[in-house]
Order: structure tokens, then C-alpha cells, then sequence
């Protein structure tokens, strides 16, 4: 087995999607399985995101947030059957309003909905009991992302700029009130614009050549190597790549990036400097990050990409024709100049039976299956079953591989 | 005459002989043929049993039974070799981890079809003898074929309505599609026209959508039909054929959706929807019975064919390009009095009768749930619906 992929879907199903390196006696290299059952509810409880943290015990802990409010937290045992640790609900989230992220570092779990509802639970050490820690944020928030190192989080949305956090004090701070807000149009100091808690906000883009101000409306945000390294996507079709440390506005912007409607979601790819763009049509694009040209674009989809995950030298992405299809990567040229000679491909496609939402790669690999993973055998010892230093030490990898063929 | 086991005419050189020996195989070959049927309809004749084994042997090959594998197809459950088979392939787990308690839900299809946008029909919460409303209307800019075309589509689903298409900005269709929802419609139909002819159908789903974008091609209308019927206002029985897909599943609910639950047998008109190799043919007949074994079938109109081009999740999408700038708030609990700001964040509405409905704002971005492609079509044998 190469890999594992979990999706969730609008019925609140919970599926794992195990790869392998060959073809299974069904046909298909994908093996699908259901591990949760949801769909009693009908779409009342469909899933809107999902993060995979380590389980509280042991092994994974599968945390799930649901249209109808609620953040659920599954372990899975040895033999990968889900019990129900925790559930807990987000009264703030309103009809219509939907859970825009949803992250788990260590213990903590931390969702966000799009009316600004952000908040942080854990479990006590004897592992009964809920903490909770609640912030709020701006309305309209479209994309929530929390960074690799837990200390700083970004959000953007309509009419909403793409904003650095800083999550210890967006938890200290006390909720704003509404007259704090509304001062905004007013004359005030430059520092004085930013929100308690808030470190960093992105300046729109100048004004066109008729001197009108673009509207903001961020669909998707998404860290890039480092937590100061921002990409956001727009819904009029733009990328656009942020600094934190160099001023407010884009240091790029890439313009028409998507083909049909504007930008449905930007992800990091595995490969450097590598990153994926989909858009409101059934477009999924291999962008380089270094003068934003579309590498390649997969085909054969015919959905809107609602989610995807990278894993190494693979693609997982689940759209709304209720395909999980299996993608190759390829690594963007040496030299941004050069053409890009492979192009990845779609290599499988399992039908899901009802519309899938999300999709996350699992980064620990059963014991069984290590030896399998497509990494060198000195760094295999490495690994301690932390999630981010497995991180490191595949792009460390994967960097020395493409070194190696190169010359 | 020359003859021989390789003979082939056009091996003479002699234009008038070439001709006459040509002409002679070709009668020959004919009248063989036709023995050989008569032959076999005389045999037939005395021995039924012969005939429906020659016909069940005998099927044809067509793009359409020839047609690729959809692991969507809703007949194929696949659930024993995709998920529940141990696997004893170099790099899969000899899976000693499928238990019992990790049966596979078998009805997830089911489940995904009883809560989909149509379902409030199906579960037969409506008064059938209602029928449900339809909104008829065009594009901007329509000409006379196009209305002629509306008034006939009007008489084909019983609680049609058509009403002009208002000119000028805040008459988009997600705007059309939000008060036809809060004023009870079901359904919005939007005959679009290009160089004076009709040549495509949106139809909505309200109040939530899904939205459907089909091709409309060979329209006869009812009078260019030679011999038809007059058309009566009884509900129609409907026939719908060959949706086999889940999409396919989606389309046909949707047409359900335009028509009344309950029939009324006494007016005899059926509407067909006839799908083959993705195309969708519509026609509209009178059933007689002329005796108890033969029913005589007259054909009301009009015809016409439907392509899915695409399909898209919500109704469709309104841009508010030219809006101001909204100001950054936050959520409070005390209700604002600004308009909801979220996509298809819904407010209510009262209507008339008091019953309050929802009214669904457009989404800003239509999301397409499958969308057709040339590339899509691998091969002539690849159908969709």
C-alpha cells in the first residue's frame, strides 16, 4: 500500500481511500471502504471538513465538522473501526452559514465557520472532559488555514482581506465589540487597523485603469513553505501570492488563472514550488509558483474539484460528479524557464456514491506498510511517528531524488 | 459467361458487359436473399418458439448495448469486488480487517437518491392533484419562433405558466429563480435563443436548484406533425426511458419534478423522454384501444431533442460586480438588518397565503456538478445519462 486518503461526504459518511502500487484483483488500484456511516441523517449532517490529528490513546483521530453544527472526533482502532470519542456543537454557527476550516494540532482541534466563529477544544489529560477556547472573527470568511506550527492561523473571505493571526492572542483577546468595528471608516492610525490578535493584513490590489476599487472576495487561502508564505485564490480567476514581511500587497498576482469561474481552491503541492488550482468548472491545474504558468491540467474531469490533498508523487481529489480520482505529480522544471517536458495524469477514479466534500491524506502509514512508502531506507528509521518531522524528512527526499536524476 | 470461385466483375474490360454481369449478380444475390426470408417466415410461421430464439440470438451490436462501463451505472453494484474481496496482490494486505462489523452500507445509492434536491416530490408530501407550477419565460432578447415554442412548451406541463422575459439588469435568472422559489414555483424553464431559433433549455430546480443546461435541437411543432391530435388539458402519464447513470437518475427526476404525481388516465396522453446514446427525445401521443389486443398511438406534438451540456449544484448565479464595499463585521446576535451576505444564505419570506417559504439568494458562482467536454468521450461508446 503506497497510501491512504480519508473523505467525507454530504451524507456524512466517512471513507478511507487505500492506494496501492498495482492494480487489486477489482481493476482498480483504489480500494474504497466505508468506516462511518452518517447517512441516516440524509444531508442534515454531512461533513465539511475533516482533520486527522493523533487519536487521544493511540493511533488516528479522524475530527469531522458537519453542516448541522457539529464537530465530531473519531478514533480509530488497530483494526480501523471508528468509536466515537467526543462531540461537541458550535451554537454561533447560523443556518446557512457552514464551516470554513477545521485543523487539529496535538490535542487541540480548532474549526472556524464562515460568520467568524472560531474555536479551539481539547480533552483533559484523563480524556472525559471538553476544554473550550472561543474567538471571533470577521464575517464572510470564505477559507480558514491554520499554520504547520499552530502559533499563527489566516483567513480570507468576501470583502474580507487575507489576514494573519496570531492564535495565542486571538484567544486572549476579548470578543470585539461592534462599535470597535465600525470605526474602521474613520481616521485613525495605521497600527490602529489591525484587530487584537491580528498581525498581518493584506492591502487590496490598486485601483484599475478607470480608477475603480476591485472587489475582494478571497474563495481559498492556503500557507505555502513558510507560515509567512500566503497563496489565495480569488473568485474573479486570480492568484495571488502574499509576504507578510514585505508590506500589505500581493508580491504577485497572477491574473485568469482559472478558465471557467473564478478560483474554487488553492493547495500546496508536495513538489517545490508547486501548487494546485481548481476552479468553479471542472479545471484542476499544476501552477509553478515561481512565475505562475499552468504546468499541465488534468483531464477526464468532468466536476467541480471540491477538495484535494497531496501526498508524494501523488494527487488525491474528490469533485461533485461523486468521483475520488488518483493523480500523478510531476516536478516543476529546474529553471522556471524551461518547459515543463511530463505532465501528470489522471491514473484512477473510484465512484464514491453520493457527492464527496473533502479529502485529506493520511500521513502516518501503518507499521506493516512502511517499508513500501517510496522513501530511502536511512531516513525510514527516522521516523517517530510525529507528523511534521515525517513531513520533513519526505521533502527532504524527494528534493535529493529530483537532484540525483538531474544529474 | 465467365466464372469462377475469385471472379470479380470489375475485372472486365468491356464497359456494357462489366455493367450487364454486375447487374445479373446483383439480382441474383437479391432474389437469394429473399428465399431465403420467405424460407425462414414460413418456417417461423408454423413454429413461434423458432422465431423468439432467432430474435434472442440474434441482437445486433449498437454504440448503445456496446456501451462503456459507468462505475455510476445504478444496476451495477460493484460492492463485492470493489471494497469486501480480501486482496492477495503483491503491495495489498492479505486483509484480515474486514469483520463483520465492517459490513459495507449497501444502500448509500438509495440514501444519496432519497435526500437529493427532488426528493420533497417523491415523498409524496404534495397534493397530487396539483399540479406543480412551472414558470416559463426566455432569454433577453426573444423573436417570434421562440414564443411560439414557449406557448407550446406551456401546454405540455399542466401547471406551466409563461410570462415574458422583463428586460434589463435585476432580471437575471438567479433573481427569476429566487421569486419564482419564494412564490411557490417548482420548476423555471428559460428557452434561450440564438439567430431566431430556439436552441437551448435551462431548467431550474426551485427553490434550491440544481440547475440544468440542455441543447434544444429539431423542434416540430405540433401543426408541421401530419395527422396529430389536439392536445387536452388532463394531466399526462409520462414515460421515461433509458437513464441508466446516476446522472441520468438526476435528469429524469428532474423531469418528474415538471409534471403532476398522479396521472389522469382518462385524457390517454403520455410524454415521453426517450433517452438514447445521451440524446433526449421528447414526444407527446394519444393511446386508443381499438380492440382488446391493439392500441393505435397518435402523435399530439411537439418534438423536440435535448443534450445535457451541463449541470450546475444551486440556482443560478448572480454577480455583483459594481457593488460597494461591504464594511469588516463581525457576527453579533442581535439580528442586522443588511442583506445576508453568504451565498444562499436564506431569509424568509411570508406569502400570501401566510405560509412562510424560504427565499434562497443566488450563489455568486455557479458550481458545475458535470459539465460536458469533448475529451469527456473517449470513445463513440461513451454515454453519460
Amino acid at each position: 500500500m503506497v497510501c491512504t486518503f480519508y473523505a467525507g461526504d454530504e451524507l456524512g459518511n466517512i471513507k478511507t481511500l487505500r492506494i496501492y502500487e498495482k492494480a487489486t484483483p477489482s481493476g482498480s488500484r483504489i480500494q474504497s471502504k466505508t468506516i462511518y456511516d452518517g447517512s441516516a441523517d440524509g444531508k442534515r449532517k454531512g461533513i465539511q471538513g475533516i482533520a486527522l490529528g493523533s487519536g487521544a490513546v493511540q493511533g488516528r483521530s479522524i475530527n469531522t465538522s458537519h453542516a448541522d453544527g457539529s464537530v465530531s472526533s473519531l478514533s480509530l482502532s488497530e483494526d480501523g473501526i471508528p468509536n466515537r470519542d467526543h462531540e461537541w456543537q458550535e451554537p454561533r454557527m447560523k443556518p446557512g452559514q457552514r464551516f470554513v476550516g477545521i485543523a487539529a494540532h496535538g490535542r487541540n482541534v480548532y474549526t472556524c465557520t464562515s460568520n467568524g466563529a472560531l474555536r479551539k477544544t481539547w480533552a483533559d489529560d484523563d480524556n472525559l472532559s471538553l476544554q473550550h477556547a472561543i474567538a471571533a472573527l470577521p464575517m464572510r470568511i470564505c477559507d480558514w488555514h491554520l499554520a504547520a506550527d499552530e502559533k499563527s492561523f489566516i483567513y480570507g473571505g468576501e470583502e474580507v482581506e487575507v489576514s494573519v493571526w496570531d492564535t495565542e492572542r486571538a484567544f486572549a483577546s476579548e470578543l470585539p465589540s461592534v462599535e470597535l468595528v465600525s470605526q474602521t471608516s474613520k481616521k485613525r492610525k495605521r497600527s490602529g487597523n489591525l484587530l487584537p490578535g491580528e498581525t498581518w493584513r493584506a492591502k487590496n490590489v490598486p485601483n484599475d485603469f478607470l480608477s475603480l476599487r476591485q472587489p475582494v472576495h478571497n474563495t481559498s487561502v492556503t500557507h505555502l513553505d513558510t507560515s509567512s508564505d500566503i497563496l489565495a485564490g480569488t473568485i474573479f480567476g486570480n492568484v495571488r501570492r502574499y509576504d507578510t514581511r514585505s508590506g500589505g500587497r500581493p508580491v504577485s498576482n497572477w491574473k485568469g488563472v482559472s478558465k471557467v469561474g473564478g478560483v474554487k481552491l488553492v493547495e500546496k503541492g508536495y513538489h517545490d514550488n508547486e501548487v494546485f488550482v481548481a476552479d468553479q468548472g471542472c479545471n484542476l491545474f499544476a501552477v509553478d509558483m515561481r512565475n505562475g504558468r499552468v504546468l499541465y491540467g488534468y483531464k477526464g474531469m468532468s466536476g467541480a474539484v471540491s477538495s484535494v490533498a497531496s501526498a508524494p508523487s501523488l494527487l488525491g481529489s474528490v469533485s461533485l460528479d461523486r468521483f475520488f480520482r488518483l493523480h500523478t505529480t510531476k516536478p516543476p522544471p529546474e529553471d522556471a524557464k524551461q518547459r515543463q517536458e511530463e505532465k501528470g495524469e489522471v491514473v484512477d477514479k473510484v465512484y464514491m456514491r453520493s457527492i464527496p466534500t473533502v479529502v485529506v491524506w493520511d500521513v502516518d502509514v501503518p507499521d506493516t506498510d512502511k517499508q513500501k512508502m517510496p522513501v530511502e531506507d536511512d531516513l525510514g528509521e527516522e521516523y517517530d511517528g510525529d507528523a511534521d518531522d515525517v513531513w520533513d524528512h519526505m521533502e527532504q527526499t524527494a528534493q535529493r531524488n529530483r537532484k540525483k536524476k538531474t544529474k | 459467361m465467365v466464372s469462377g470461385p475469385r471472379f470479380e466483375p470489375s475485372l472486365i474490360k468491356n464497359k456494357v458487359k462489366r455493367e450487364d454481369v454486375y447487374r445479373k449478380r446483383k439480382k441474383a444475390k437479391s432474389q437469394d436473399k429473399l428465399q431465403r426470408r420467405l424460407a425462414q417466415a414460413k418456417l417461423e410461421a408454423n413454429d413461434p418458439a423458432a422465431k423468439q430464439k432467432r430474435k434472442s440470438e440474434n441482437v445486433p451490436h449498437t454504440l448503445d448495448n456496446m456501451r462503456e462501463f459507468d462505475p455510476s451505472i445504478l444496476t451495477a453494484e460493484l460492492e463485492a469486488s470493489s471494497s469486501a474481496v480480501p486482496l492477495d496482490v503483491e503491495g495489498a494486505p492479505k486483509t484480515p480487517e474486514d469483520p463483520d462489523p465492517n459490513a459495507q452500507p449497501v444502500n448509500e445509492t438509495a440514501a444519496d437518491i432519497a435526500s437529493d434536491d427532488f426528493a420533497a416530490y417523491f415523498e409524496s408530501v404534495l397534493d397530487p392533484t396539483v399540479p406543480p407550477k412551472v414558470l416559463i419565460t426566455t432569454g433577453f432578447k426573444a423573436t417570434k419562433v421562440t414564443y411560439d415554442f414557449c406557448d407550446e412548451l406551456s401546454t405540455i406541463f399542466p401547471g406551466a405558466e409563461f410570462i415574458r422575459r422583463k428586460k434589463g439588469k435585476g432580471f437575471e435568472m438567479g433573481k427569476i429563480a429566487m421569486w419564482a422559489g419564494a412564490r411557490g414555483y417548482t420548476n423555471l424553464c428559460v428557452v434561450n435563443e440564438d439567430q431566431k431559433k430556439p436552441n437551448a433549455i435551462i431548467v431550474v430546480h426551485l427553490p434550491n436548484g440544481p440547475t440544468a443546461y440542455f441543447k434544444l435541437t429539431s423542434i416540430d411543432n405540433s401543426k408541421r406533425i401530419p395527422g396529430h391530435a389536439k392536445a387536452t388539458t388532463h394531466y399526462p402519464e409520462l414515460v421515461l426511458n433509458g437513464f441508466v447513470t446516476r446522472l441520468g437518475h438526476a435528469v429524469g427526476r428532474m423531469f418528474q419534478t415538471l409534471f403532476p404525481p398522479m396521472p389522469e388516465f382518462q385524457g390517454r396522453q403520455v410524454v415521453t423522454l426517450h433517452n438514447q446514446r445521451d440524446f433526449l427525445f421528447f414526444r407527446r401521443h394519444r393511446y386508443a384501444f381499438r380492440s382488446p389486443e391493439k392500441v393505435a398511438l397518435q402523435e399530439i406534438g411537439p418534438r423536440f431533442t435535448l443534450k445535457l451540456r451541463w449541470l450546475t449544484k444551486g440556482i443560478p448565479a448572480v454577480q455583483h460586480m459594481g457593488e460597494p464595499a461591504k464594511k469588516l463585521r463581525f457576527d453579533t446576535d442581535e439580528p442586522n438588518d443588511q442583506a445576508p451576505q453568504v451565498a444562499e444564505q436564506v431569509e424568509k419570506c411570508e406569502d400570501a397565503k401566510g405560509a412562510s417559504r424560504q427565499l434562497v439568494q443566488p450563489p455568486r458562482q455557479n458550481e458545475y456538478l458535470w459539465i460536458w467536454k469533448p475529451e469527456l468521450e473517449t470513445t463513440r461508446r461513451t454515454f453519460f445519462l
